[in-house]
């Protein structure tokens, strides 16, 4: 018993039968429902809310919890129960606000470096918009080479960190790509979090997530509809409020 | 089975319940989501009644490719008549950061939130690393070199707890050891 837990299996473990041959067997895989025990196993739903699924995992699960009272209780006591936790973090044990920072933007800031943000949407100002509109509008039309700095949603409080900023390069997606099926970069010395932000042409952010990983897949909520480009960037923290990020970059999913 | 006739009120209203979290956690709009339950429901329904499915519980992918098709239908709606002004007004109305919490009774957090507080500091650590970095128990025990069968019990416990308190029991969150 003992030596099964050590085995970890990341994501999705029919993702293993995916290349399977016979079309049969794959579907049989595929098609298998989950349970209520393997959902509590692979802390599904802890990771459905953070927005860390990937398609097939979110599917499988929103198919089972419509038909399932127990995972809906599950579900309801674990968004109150991240709910609780986003409380005490705010009010908790956390350092004085820096010099020159704004408290309120570090409301959710962890007092140790190794801790995980949550997840949140952020409020974006219409300044900060419109701002992040003209200036992709002016990469977009070719205009100018934009550094991540010029970009309204930029972390507001970055020291300079020459090594590691020229460390972070975007890997993928780049340029025309059928599917984003995850967001990949180079690591940056010393970052222990980094968020990624995707934004439309209009400038307007339509994700914003946050791992210790330097790969993440997008959730299955967010849609990256072909033909439109999209730009994305990503910002590591190298230190407590320290953060540099890495040049915006551009994909388009191609049009079927 | 396959009849409208065996859709016990009760089933109907524990997908409406499920469909609701689902709508409400892509479209982030209470009403939008409780309109995209709804109209998945009548589709259900009206499939149900004309013999193409069977109503149980192997019925999961097929509703929920009906509320998918519903919310895409819904955010189509929204891009129509969204402009970059619109955005940024949305950006900046005041909701809650989780859209969810709207599923949550006042009470029930309240609950929640004062047995999380008795909570030892390492048992709070372990849940925010499973609640908001997603990670698995074998993958907090790595992170904090502890044996995974201690994280799954630690968690457990504090769960148990939690739960306790979420469902009104009064002396939750109170640690016996």
């Amino acid at each position: 018993m003992e030596m099964l837990e050590q085995v970890t299996i990341r994501g999705d473990p029919r993702d293993i039968y995916r290349n399977l041959e016979d079309p049969a067997c794959l579907e049989w895989v595929l098609n298998q429902p989950l349970t209520c025990e393997e959902i509590t196993n692979r802390a599904l739903i802890e990771r459905y809310l953070a927005g860390l699924l990937g398609e097939t995992e979110a599917e499988a699960l929103e198919s089972h919890y419509l038909f399932c009272g127990r995972c809906q209780d599950e579900l309801r006591l674990a968004i109150a129960v991240r709910g609780a936790l986003a409380e005490v973090e705010a009010v908790g044990s956390q350092p004085p606000p820096l010099e020159g920072v704004n408290a309120a933007d570090e409301r959710h800031a962890p007092a140790e470096s190794v801790r995980v943000l949550p997840i949140r949407r952020q409020r974006v100002s219409r300044r900060a918009v419109v701002t992040a509109a003209a200036a992709l509008a002016a990469v977009l039309a070719g205009l100018i080479v934009l550094r991540p700095s010029d970009v309204g949603r930029a972390p507001v409080h970055r020291a300079e960190t020459p090594a590691a900023e020229a460390e972070l390069t975007l890997q993928l997606p780049a340029g025309e790509v059928a599917t984003v099926e995850e967001f990949r970069w180079s690591p940056a010395p010393g970052a222990n979090l980094y968020k990624v932000t995707v934004y439309d042409e209009a400038g307007a952010v339509v994700l914003e997530v946050e791992t210790l990983e330097t790969h993440v897949a997008p959730p299955d909520t967010t849609v990256f509809a072909p033909g439109i480009r999209f730009l994305w960037q990503v910002a590591a923290r190298v230190g407590w409020d320290r953060w540099v990020s890495s040049e915006l970059a551009q994909f388009r999913i191609s049009e079927p | 089975m396959g009849s409208t006739s065996d859709l016990e009120s009760e089933e109907l209203e524990r997908l409406r319940a499920g469909l609701q979290m689902m709508a409400l956690r892509a479209l982030g709009d209470p009403e939008a989501a409780e309109e995209v339950a709804q109209e998945t429901l009548t589709r259900v329904v009206r499939a149900v009644r004309a013999g193409r499915v069977k109503w149980g519980e192997c019925l999961g992918g097929f509703v929920r490719g009906i509320a998918r098709h519903v919310i895409a239908d819904v955010f189509r709606a929204r891009k129509r008549s969204t402009g970059l002004e619109a955005v940024a007004e949305r950006a900046n109305a005041a909701q809650p950061d989780d859209p969810l919490t709207i599923l949550i009774l006042a009470e029930e957090q309240q609950r929640v939130g004062r047995a999380l507080s008795q909570l030892a500091e390492g048992d709070r650590e372990i849940l925010h690393l499973s609640f908001f970095a997603g990670l698995t128990p074998a993958e907090i025990a790595e992170r904090l070199d502890e044996p995974v069968s201690r994280i799954r019990k630690r968690k457990s416990r504090a769960l148990e707890r939690l739960r306790r308190a979420f469902h009104g029991d009064a002396g939750a969150g109170h640690d016996p050891g």
